[in-house]
């Protein structure tokens, strides 16, 4: 199957999100509603790193989830190239279901790399495997269930 | 005969019971065995499950019994009965 990638300006377009929150920057190795890639980088200038925490700066869990939501929907979205549909369509999807399991905090300068692979679609619902990563090692894995409407 | 019929009543009964566990545990219903009618109604007034959870019992349903549901066809989840014959049914064709 032929894979696609999204910039972080093709992913201003795509997603309905907007700044401040749009939780990945590149997505990419995206196989059309099936599965795909993507990176967060994780920066000073993050607005959450105001309250959370000001002596202690971490990226929060369920940012990180938001994340890999947002890779769901542009691996989603990536179906309309394929359709030879409009290429900005926006997929707007609503999580149901979080089940992830939180295994090492992320913190200002380091890099996330995510990862979502459909597991089961069933009408307009869609569960998904996911992870999140920096470097080699495991920070958040589990399922999320999206609907998509 | 006779024999044939013990043997379905008794795999029924097995898919049956399989199927309320994967009620109970997959959806996290706070009801026993016992106390889900073979009947009543999933969505709704019945148990109150709602769509979003037609997601994860197909899942269970199609891990524990190995069978593939068709999501085109609504009445598969109408009762704990409606499944167990859709299983069953399936099941046949092997």
């Amino acid at each position: 199957m032929k894979k696609v990638s999204f910039s972080a300006k093709e992913i201003i377009s795509k997603l309905p999100h907007k700044y401040p929150f749009i939780m990945i920057d590149q997505a990419y190795d995206i196989e059309a509603g099936v599965k795909g890639k993507g990176i967060k980088s994780v920066s000073l200038g993050e607005w959450y790193f105001q309250g959370h925490f000001p002596t202690e700066p971490i990226v929060p869990g369920v940012l990180i989830v938001e994340g890999l939501a947002q890779l769901t929907a542009l691996i989603d979205s990536a179906c309309s190239l394929e359709n030879g549909k409009e290429d900005n369509k926006q997929v707007m999807g609503y999580l149901t279901k979080v089940d992830i399991k939180f295994i090492k905090t992320v913190v200002l300068g380091e890099q996330i790399l995510m990862s979502c692979e459909l597991i089961k679609s069933f009408r307009n619902l869609k569960q998904w495997r996911v992870s999140a990563k920096v470097g080699r090692r495991d920070v958040a894995v589990g399922t999320l269930n999206v609907a998509q409407v | 005969m006779i024999e044939e019929i013990k043997e379905y009543t008794v795999s029924r009964s097995k898919i049956l019971e399989g199927v309320k566990k994967e009620i109970i545990e997959r959806l996290n219903v706070d009801l026993t065995i016992d106390e889900i009618d073979d009947e009543v109604s999933l969505f709704g007034t019945g148990l109150g499950l709602d769509s979003v959870d037609a997601l994860d019992l197909t899942l269970g349903i199609e891990n524990r019994f190995a069978v593939k549901i068709d999501e085109t066809d609504t009445s598969i989840f109408k009762s704990v009965n409606a499944i167990t014959d859709y299983i069953i049914k399936e099941k046949a064709k092997v």
